[in-house]
């Protein structure tokens, strides 16, 4: 039994390497994961790809799209209103960690990722913890 | 301020043209003219019409005066006809007369003079001219001023006789006469009904003259038609008449100006003031009218007024004018208040003028001085207007400077998570199998890309800080514990291969704080690596602990100190100590870091050393710090906003 066995876990982030990273970390814990760079068609992948156990969202996302809005949109809709989504980005915490707190999302984990840490954090949050890291 | 020299002048401001439109004082200035002019009108009519009732009243005053001494001379004149005449002894003699021959005629004429001409004298000094008795048939009997003249028949040059002898009536008036001319009371005489003929008892002008002269102050004169005195007057008295000063159509009676006793004014001054009159503009017109009138001249700075009545013979011809002169200052003193009127009124106009004209002038010097303000206004307001825009500029620059950090961060971060985790994907074997020598080359990128993380953050830290754009991520209720044994791990992974010993010293059940977490143990992290790096041996202290209204937390090493000189050093940004150069590494970004994130904290970083023994840092941060928890509002307020 592996931490994120069956866990699905959907992706917003536009960074190839990054996104690499991610899948390699949680798939080898089991998970299944979809990725979307930001598009017009992400929230109809992310409809196809449900039910969704996680949310993991970029925030500096193309065309200058904020991964606030992207995630607002999710919540909006009575499908995902409940699905944790947790901010995994590069940009300073020290501006973006309230922000995503007032928003009421569900965590922020800052770039780079731990190794060794990051299953862990995401098998938390699967858990309805929240984690300002 | 170059922004403000190329914007076009304010001057064509509304403001200007309204003002340009507006009520001008100065506008009265006209109206207050007309006005003076007007008033100047009104007191020169007033004034003429003043002068002109006072020269009526004057010749008004003369016209009753000598009426009045006529009248009384008449009454005079008929208590000598009664008295003296018209007596029976006189009677009785003179109704002979008409009858006799020329003879008994010398006899009658010489009795009757011997019997009036005591009466006659006496009656002469009190100014009786004459004494004069005719015959019914006009023929002149007896004058008693002249008794050897006699025999001429009067009816031609003497009306009032014929007059008298015919109506038997008695006749006053006015008339010219063949010797003097005079006013003449001419009587009849009757004798038991019988017309006997007439009698004339006559005054000279002197008489009348003396008289005014003691009713009003000044003086009088009279003054005969010349073309009269030629006609009627005898030749051999012609002489008794001399031409008058004032023009040569008028005579003057000789004995009136040999004989002038006027108490006010002296002959002298009568014909200073006639060649004044000569010289008036309106003298001889108004002689001419034959009627009275008043002019007033001025003589050697004295005003004088001569007023003019025209006298009418018995048959109602202007024979004469009876003239009276007088010091008159009247018109003067009536003129200076006039004049004082009208200079009060003047100046009072002067004044309104000067009033409107400064309030015209204060009023455009306000308006040019608003205009200058609005001008001055609509400077500043472009100087507002360009520093603003230079704020919004430098604003606007210092977004796009945190900006660029934010990015900086962000792309740089985003390649070292893959740096350092593909790294770690290939050292941790799950791509395959490595070998030792493998592992510990990946281990180098891995620690290498670490430091690497480190000096980004430390230098995204530092520009921050300097660019005043660090903001902390407060939290409240934080367990410092928590931060210390995070620590405390690192402290102890780093001095696991060194004969160091890590001694912990952590007071337990501390208060919480609000702070920023991740700050205090950036603060915290970089004290004990100092401490770990610099101690080869000895101790590593930590303690975490209460310390009055703080939390103090300190590390103590027994590394090799800092020297004096080095105390500010350790401080500057960039630079490091010899000691530190020497061990390498470090980007002397770490402490600068530390001392501004603790007093961001409201925390004093401070430290003691000894050269040789080692050194502790330590930092206290107040329990309660109000600017902190006022911060952690006001960001919560901004992000929920």
């Amino acid at each position: 039994m592996l931490l994120l066995q069956d866990k699905r876990i959907f992706i917003v982030e536009d960074n190839p390497s990054n996104r690499a990273i991610e899948q390699v970390l949680l798939e080898r814990n089991g998970a299944k994961t979809m990725f979307d760079r930001w598009g017009t068609e992400t929230i109809e992948r992310l409809q196809e790809f449900a039910p969704v156990d996680l949310i993991i969202m970029d925030l500096m996302l193309p065309d200058g799209v904020s991964g606030f809005d992207v995630a607002a949109q999710i919540r909006a809709m009575p499908q995902f209103n409940s699905v944790p989504i947790v901010v995994v980005s590069a940009v300073d915490p020290a501006e973006a960690l309230p922000m995503a707190r007032a928003k009421g999302l569900d965590g922020f984990i800052s770039k780079p990722i731990d190794f060794t840490r990051f299953p862990n954090q995401v098998a938390r949050l699967i858990e309805g913890e929240k984690i300002w890291e | 301020m170059q922004l403000v020299s190329k914007l076009p002048p304010p001057s064509t401001s509304p403001k200007a043209a309204s003002s340009a439109l507006r009520f001008r004082p100065v506008l009265v200035i006209p109206i207050v003219i007309v006005l003076i002019v007007l008033m100047q009108i009104f007191f020169k009519q007033q004034e003429d019409e003043v002068d002109s009732l006072h020269y009526q009243n004057l010749s008004r005053n003369l016209e009753v005066a000598y009426n009045e001494t006529l009248i009384g001379y008449e009454r005079a004149a008929k208590l000598i006809f009664s008295e003296i005449v018209n007596q029976p002894e006189v009677l009785r003699l003179y109704s002979r007369a008409y009858r006799a021959d020329e003879a008994e005629q010398n006899l009658i004429r010489t009795e009757l003079y011997s019997l009036l001409i005591e009466d006659y004298n006496r009656l002469e000094s009190m100014n009786l001219r004459q004494l004069h008795f005719h015959l019914p048939n006009n023929v002149s009997f007896l004058r008693f001023n002249q008794p050897d003249k006699y025999g001429d028949d009067l009816t031609n040059v003497r009306y009032t006789v014929a007059r008298t002898n015919a109506t038997r009536t008695a006749t006053f008036g006015f008339e010219e006469g063949r010797i003097y001319n005079g006013f003449r009371y001419v009587f009849p005489l009757l004798y038991g009904g019988r017309h006997i003929g007439s009698v004339e008892v006559s005054l000279s002008f002197n008489a009348i003259q003396q008289d005014l002269t003691n009713l009003m102050p000044g003086a009088t004169n009279f003054m005969l038609r010349s073309d009269i005195v030629q006609a009627t007057v005898f030749d051999d008295f012609q002489s008794y008449y001399v031409i008058s000063d004032l023009t040569d159509e008028y005579a003057y009676d000789r004995l009136v100006v040999e004989n002038y006793r006027g108490k006010d004014l002296t002959w002298e001054q009568i014909q200073a003031i006639n060649a004044a009159l000569r010289a008036h503009p309106d003298f001889e017109s108004r002689l001419d009218t034959a009627e009275a009138f008043t002019l007033m001249v001025s003589v050697d700075g004295t005003d004088y007024t001569a007023s003019f009545l025209p006298v009418r013979n018995i048959k109602d011809e202007h024979v004469a004018y009876v003239i009276y002169y007088n010091r008159d200052n009247f018109i003067t003193a009536s003129r200076s208040s006039f004049v004082f009127g009208q200079v009060a009124v003047g100046i009072v106009g002067a004044g309104a003028i000067l009033f409107f004209w400064y309030i015209d002038r204060s009023t455009a010097f306000i308006d040019h001085q608003r205009l200058q303000l609005a001008a001055k206004n609509a400077e500043l307001e472009t100087t507002n207007i360009a520093l603003d825009e230079a704020r919004k500029q430098a604003e606007t620059a210092n977004q796009l400077k945190s900006q660029f950090l934010a990015n900086m961060s962000h792309e740089l971060r985003t390649p070292l998570n893959a740096i350092l985790n593909f790294t770690k994907f290939v050292s941790s074997g799950m791509l395959g199998e490595v070998n030792a020598e493998q592992v510990e080359v990946l281990d180098k990128v891995s620690s290498n890309g670490k430091y690497l993380l480190a000096l980004i953050n430390d230098l995204l830290d530092i520009s921050k800080i300097e660019a005043g754009q660090l903001k902390l991520l407060l939290e409240d209720d934080v367990d410092l514990s928590k931060e210390f044994q995070a620590v405390a791990d690192v402290a102890e992974t780093s001095l696991a291969d060194k004969p160091v010993n890590l001694v912990l010293k952590l007071q337990p059940n501390l208060p919480l704080i609000t702070c920023d977490r991740r700050r205090i143990r950036q603060i915290m992290l970089n004290l004990v690596s100092n401490a770990c790096k610099f101690t080869d041996e000895g101790s590593v202290t930590l303690s975490l602990e209460q310390d009055g209204d703080t939390i103090k937390f300190a590390v103590a090493d027994t590394g090799p100190g800092i020297a004096p000189e080095d105390y500010e050093v350790i401080f500057e940004t960039f630079r490091q100590t010899e000691v530190g150069l020497k061990k390498g590494g470090g980007t002397g970004l770490g402490l600068p870091i530390s001392r501004r994130l603790a007093e961001i904290h409201g925390a004093q970083l401070g430290f003691e050393s000894v050269v040789g023994k080692g050194s502790k840092f330590y930092f206290t941060l107040p329990l309660h710090n109000e600017k902190l928890a006022d911060m952690k509002r006001r960001q919560e307020v901004a992000v929920l906003a």
